[in-house]
C-alpha cells in the first residue's frame, strides 16, 4: 500500500491481541557535504519507518519496519514476539486518549527541505570561518529535515506531531590542531552558522602551540559539551527508571535521599521555550509535564515509560522513546540543572572544550579518565595558553556531590539546556 | 542535461531477530524488517545520491526514476571526482548463510539465553542482563557499466553484563560474542559466570593513579589502537582532505620494526564483507608493514585522488541506504616472537590493560584515548593488584614508536564502529609491550 492505513493497521492488531499500538515516522531529508570549500556531494532521502507493538494478556511483542508494504507480517510478528516475552507484572494498559495539553510542536515552516536553503547555509558558515584564514576548512556539512510522528493505539489515542530540523557541522585544521562545531535546532532562526564557521576555525588556529601540563589537581571549567556528553548523560542513566529496577543504578533505593550537593536541582521541562524537544506526549501518547528530578541536591523522581511505570507500581513519567527495532528506551526530554551562578572563568582555570572518550566513562559508577581536546589554561575570562595534551579523571557524581558553580548563559541540545560548569579540585595528567 | 559519468545501486534487505532477557526474563523478543535502497550517481561535478526504502529491483521505471533524483542532486554538486578503474576481484566466500541457525526456533534460543544469563546468578551479583541477536542481510550490487554482484551474510552476537554491589559500591562487567555464521549459544553458556566473577573481582579492585608508565596491552586493547589510532589514520579520505598524522608518510618509519597492522575485509571476522559498497572484494592490506607506513585504505574515489599506487580500494563500507565510507573492516597488528611471560618480565614496573570499554581518535591532530575494563600493576615483572577505571592515551606516531615487543599469539574481538554510520568490525592483536604511555585513572594506586 502506497499511503499506510493506521486504523487498518490497528484493526488487525486488535483481533490477534488484547491491545494494538502504532508508531509511525514519516521524513524528508537533504544533505549537503563540503569539501575543498564547494558541495562534494548532495544526499536526498525519503521514507517510512513503522513499529508495532501488540499486549496480548499482559505479554508485550513488538516489531518493526522500513517497508511499510510488509505492516501485516510486522503485526504478526510483533503478536509472536508476545508469546515469547515475560508477562509484565501489573501492566496498566496503553495510554488512554485524553485532552493534550496547548502548545507548539518542534515544527518551523521555514525549514524547506531544500538545496537553496542548505546552500546559503553552507555559504553562511564559510563566510563565519572566512574571520580566521588561518585554519583550513576540511569538511562541512548542513542537513534539513522535515515530518512527522504518528502515535495511536487501541485505546483511542491518535496523535501527530509535526517536525522539522536542521543541523550544520564543519572541521578546521591548523598545523596539527583540529577544530569542530556542531549545531542542530528544529527552528531556523535558532541557528547562526557564521558563529558555527567562526567557531570551527577559532578553536583550530587558537589551540596550536600548546602548552605541557603539569600532573595535578586544578579548578576545571567544562563547556556546555562536556557538561552535556559527560555530567548529564552519566546522571541520565542513574536516573532511568529502567536502570533503577533492575539495580543498574548507584540512585536505586535512594528517593527522599541527599545525592547531590544542596545547592543542585535538576529538573526535566519538555516544553521550555529555550529547548528543542517541545513534546506535549511522548512516544507512547503519555501526556508530558516538568518533572523535577533533584530538587536541593534530594533525589525526587526517577524516569519512567508505561512499562516500566507498571513494573514499579507507578506512573509513567512520559519518557518513552523509540529505538529502531521498535521498543522504547527512557530519556529526558529538557534537562535544565540549577546551581550557583558565577562567572566561572573569571579565576584562573584549566578550560575543557571538548573531551575524547566520553563514551568510555563508566556508566554504572560515574568514573571518567578521558583526553581533553580544545582546552586552555584562562584567568580572568580570557584563554592565556592552549593546552598541548592532558587527561582528566574523576567521577561525575563525585562532582555533583563536591557542589560546582555554573555560567549564566547556556546552550540548547537534544535534550537539555546547558550551562558551562566550573569544578574546583579536578585531577589533571599532564 | 549533464551526463551521468556513472551510476551504481546498492540495494539490502534483511531482517534482525532479537532477544532481551534481564534478571532472568525475557524483557522482549521479536523480529523487524527492513529494506534500504542507494542511488549514487556521479555527475561532472560531484555525486548525487538518493535513498528509497524498499523498492524492486526488477521495477525498471522506478529504478530510472530514482536514478534520475540522485542525477539531479549531482547537477548541485561542485568538486569534480574520479573513481579509479580497479578489479573487482572475486569475493571469498566463508559459512556464513548460517541455516541451522535459522532453522532452531526462537524460543529454543531463548532458553539457552537465559541459561547463559543465569549462570552469572553468582554471590554479589545485583543484576544481570543478556541480549542475542541474528541478522540476516542480503546486498545486491549492480553498476552503470553492467556489473553485478550479490551477497547474503548472517552475523549473530550475543552479550551478558553483571552488576556486582557490595554495601554502596557496585561494578559492572560485560562479555561478548560477535561473529559471522552460526553461534551456538549453548557452547557459550559458562560465559555468563566468567562474566560475573570478574564484576565481582572488581569490587576489591583499586582506582590508579594516572602517569607516564611502561604498559601492556591485551589482545582486546591493543586491538581497539590498531583500529582507532592507526585504522582511522589510514582511511583514504582522511589521507586526502589532510587530516591524518599518517597522511604523506608512504615509505617512512612510523613505528618500531615490530609493527605490522592489517585490515583485511576478506577474514572471516566480524567485519567480513564479501564486497565492499562499491562492488569491490578485496584481500588483506597491509598499512604499516614492519613499522613503515606501507599502504592506506580506501575507496574507488580516494585512490583515484591520493594516487594509484597509494593503498587499495575495496574498503568502502556503508549502512543500508547510506553513501560509502571509507571504512576499516578486520584490523590488527600482527603477531611478533614474543611470549606473555617474556613481555611482563620486560615491564618491569607498568600497568597491564585488559579489554576494551571504547575509544575515540582525532586522527588530524594523532590524539587517542581508550578505556579498559580493568587492568594490574605490574611489580617487578609480574603483575599484581587489580585496577579499575584505567585509560590510555597518547599520540599515535610516539606510541607506534614505543612498541617494543609483540606477543606469539593474536586474539581478535568483535564490535561496531562508528563515523556517522555504525558498521560491524573486528579488530586484535598479540599482547603488546609499549615502553612509555599516558595512564589515566583517578585513584592513588
Amino acid at each position: 500500500m502506497s499511503e499506510p492505513d493506521i486504523d487498518k493497521i490497528l484493526s488487525y492488531g486488535e483481533k490477534l491481541a488484547d491491545e494494538a499500538e502504532v508508531f509511525m515516522l514519516d521524513y524528508t531529508d537533504i544533505s549537503l557535504e563540503q569539501r575543498e570549500m564547494a558541495v562534494s556531494s548532495v544526499f536526498e532521502h525519503a521514507g517510512r519507518s513503522l513499529f508495532v507493538r501488540v499486549v496480548k494478556d499482559k505479554h508485550i511483542g513488538i516489531s518493526g519496519t522500513s517497508d511499510i508494504a510488509r505492516w501485516k507480517d510486522c503485526v504478526d510478528a510483533a503478536v509472536s514476539s508476545a508469546g515469547l516475552s515475560e508477562q509484565v507484572p501489573g501492566w496498566t494498559g496503553f495510554p488512554e486518549k485524553t485532552a493534550l495539553p496547548k502548545g507548539s510542536d518542534p515544527f518551523d515552516p521555514a525549514v524547506t527541505v531544500s538545496p537553496d536553503l542548505a546552500a546559503e547555509y553552507l555559504d553562511r558558515m564559510n563566510a563565519g570561518a572566512a574571520i580566521h584564514p588561518e585554519a583550513r576548512i576540511v569538511t562541512g556539512g548542513v542537513s534539513l529535515s522535515n515530518g512527522s510522528a504518528t502515535i495511536a493505539n487501541s485505546g483511542g489515542v491518535y496523535y501527530m506531531r509535526k517536525m522539522s530540523g536542521i543541523s550544520l557541522g564543519m572541521d578546521a585544521i591548523c598545523d596539527t590542531s583540529t577544530g569542530y562545531e556542531y549545531d542542530s535546532s528544529p527552528f531556523l532562526d535558532r541557528i547562526n552558522p557564521e558563529k558555527i564557521g567562526e567557531d570551527t576555525a577559532y578553536w583550530a588556529k587558537s589551540s596550536r602551540n600548546g602548552v605541557d601540563v603539569e600532573t595535578k589537581k586544578y579548578a576545571v571549567v567544562f563547556s556546555e559539551h562536556v557538561v552535556d556528553s559527560l555530567i548529564l548523560d552519566l546522571f541520565t542513566e542513574a536516573v532511568n527508571g529502567k536502570n533503577v529496577l533492575s539495580k543498574k543504578s548507584v540512585f536505586a533505593g535512594k528517593l527522599g535521599e541527599e545525592v547531590v550537593h544542596p545547592s543542585v536541582s535538576i529538573c526535566d521541562f519538555p516544553m521550555d521555550p529555550a529547548g528543542f524537544a517541545w513534546k506535549r506526549f511522548d512516544s507512547e501518547g503519555t501526556v508530558t509535564h516538568d518533572l523535577s528530578i533533584v530538587q536541593n541536591g534530594v533525589l525526587s523522581a526517577f524516569l519512567y515509560d508505561v512499562k516500566t511505570a507498571s513494573q514499579a507500581n507507578t506512573l509513567s513519567t512520559g519518557h518513552a522513546h523509540r529505538a529502531g527495532n521498535g521498543a522504547t528506551f527512557i530519556h529526558p526530554h529538557c534537562l535544565k540543572i540549577d546551581a550557583p551562578k558565577a562567572d566561572v572563568m573569571d579565576k584562573p582555570c584549566l578550560y575543557v572544550r571538548e573531551v575524547i572518550g566520553a563514551h568510555t566513562a563508566n556508566s554504572l559508577t560515574g568514573e571518567f579518565s578521558v583526553e581533553v581536546a580544545n582546552a586552555f589554561f584562562a584567568e580572568s575570562g580570557r584563554f592565556t595558553r592552549p593546552v598541548k595534551k592532558a587527561m582528566i579523571s574523576g567521577n561525575i557524581f563525585d562532582i555533583l556531590r563536591g557542589g560546582v558553580s555554573i555560567s549564566a548563559e547556556t546552550k540548547t541540545f537534544d535534550g537539555a539546556i546547558v550551562p558551562k560548569m566550573r569544578i574546583e579540585n579536578m585531577q589533571v595528567i599532564g | 542535461m549533464e551526463k551521468i559519468r556513472y551510476y551504481d545501486i546498492r540495494y539490502v534487505r534483511g531482517t534482525v531477530t532479537s532477544i532481551q532477557t534481564e534478571n532472568r526474563v525475557i524483557e522482549n523478543a521479536g523480529t523487524s524488517f527492513y529494506g534500504k535502497a542507494l542511488f549514487r550517481v556521479l555527475g561532472e561535478h560531484g555525486w548525487g545520491y538518493y535513498c528509497a526504502s524498499s523498492i524492486d529491483m526488477d521495477d525498471k521505471k522506478t529504478k530510472a526514476a530514482c536514478l534520475e533524483k540522485a542525477a539531479a542532486s549531482s547537477r548541485l554538486a561542485g568538486v569534480h571526482a574520479e573513481i579509479a578503474d580497479v578489479p573487482f576481484g572475486t569475493p571469498r566466500s566463508w559459512s556464513c548463510s548460517a541455516k541451522e541457525q535459522a532453522e532452531t526456533p526462537l524460543e529454543e534460543k531463548a532458553r539457552e539465553l537465559l541459561l547463559l544469563e543465569s549462570s552469572a546468578n553468582i554471590p554479589e551479583i545485583c543484576s544481570t542482563s543478556a541480549r542475542y541477536s541474528e541478522q540476516y542481510q542480503d546486498v545486491i550490487f549492480e553498476d552503470s557499466n553492467g556489473y553485478e554482484a550479490a551477497s547474503s551474510v548472517c552475523r549473530t552476537l550475543f552479550t551478558v553484563t553483571s552488576v556486582a554491589s557490595r554495601g554502596a559500591d557496585m561494578q559492572m562487567n560485560y562479555e561478548q560474542e560477535a561473529v559471522v555464521g552460526p553461534l551456538p549459544l549453548a557452547k557459550y553458556i559458562p560465559f555468563g559466570e566468567k562474566c560475573a566473577k570478574r564484576a565481582v573481582e572488581l569490587l576489591d579492585a583499586s582506582a590508579v593513579a594516572g602517569g607516564r608508565m611502561p604498559a601492556v596491552l591485551d589482545p582486546a586493547i591493543g586491538g581497539v589502537f590498531a583500529h582507532e589510532a592507526v585504522g582511522h589514520a589510514s582511511e583514504g579520505d582522511a589521507v586526502r582532505d589532510g587530516v591524518s598524522v599518517l597522511a604523506e608518510k608512504l615509505g617512512e618509519k612510523v613505528g618500531s620494526s615490530v609493527v605490522t597492522i592489517i585490515d583485511d575485509p576478506s577474514m572471516h571476522g566480524y567485519g567480513y564483507e564479501p564486497f565492499d559498497a562499491e562492488g569491490v572484494a578485496c584481500g588483506p592490506t597491509e598499512l604499516i608493514k614492519n613499522g613503515v607506513m606501507n599502504k592506506y585504505m580506501h575507496s574507488r574515489e580516494t585512490l583515484a585522488a591520493v594516487g594509484l599506487d597509494t593503498g587499495d580500494a575495496g574498503h568502502a563500507r556503508a549502512e543500508p541506504g547510506m553513501q560509502p565510507l571509507v571504512r576499516m573492516s578486520n584490523t590488527y597488528i600482527q603477531e611478533g616472537d614474543s611470549s606473555y611471560d617474556e613481555i611482563v618480565a620486560e615491564c618491569r614496573k607498568g600497568v597491564l590493560l585488559i579489554g576494551s570499554r571504547g575509544g575515540q581518535v582525532d586522527p588530524g591532530r594523532g590524539a587517542f584515548q581508550f578505556n579498559a575494563k580493568y587492568g594490574y600493576l605490574i611489580e617487578n615483572g609480574e603483575t599484581g593488584k587489580m585496577i579499575r577505571d584505567v585509560s590510555l592515551s597518547g599520540d599515535i606516531l610516539s606510541v607506534l614508536h614505543n612498541i617494543a615487543l609483540c606477543g606469539k599469539e593474536r586474539k581478535m574481538s568483535s564490535g561496531m564502529c562508528g563515523k556517522g554510520q555504525s558498521v560491524p568490525v573486528s579488530d586484535g592483536a598479540p599482547y603488546v609491550y609499549l615502553t612509555d604511555a599516558l595512564v589515566g585513572g583517578s585513584g592513588n594506586v
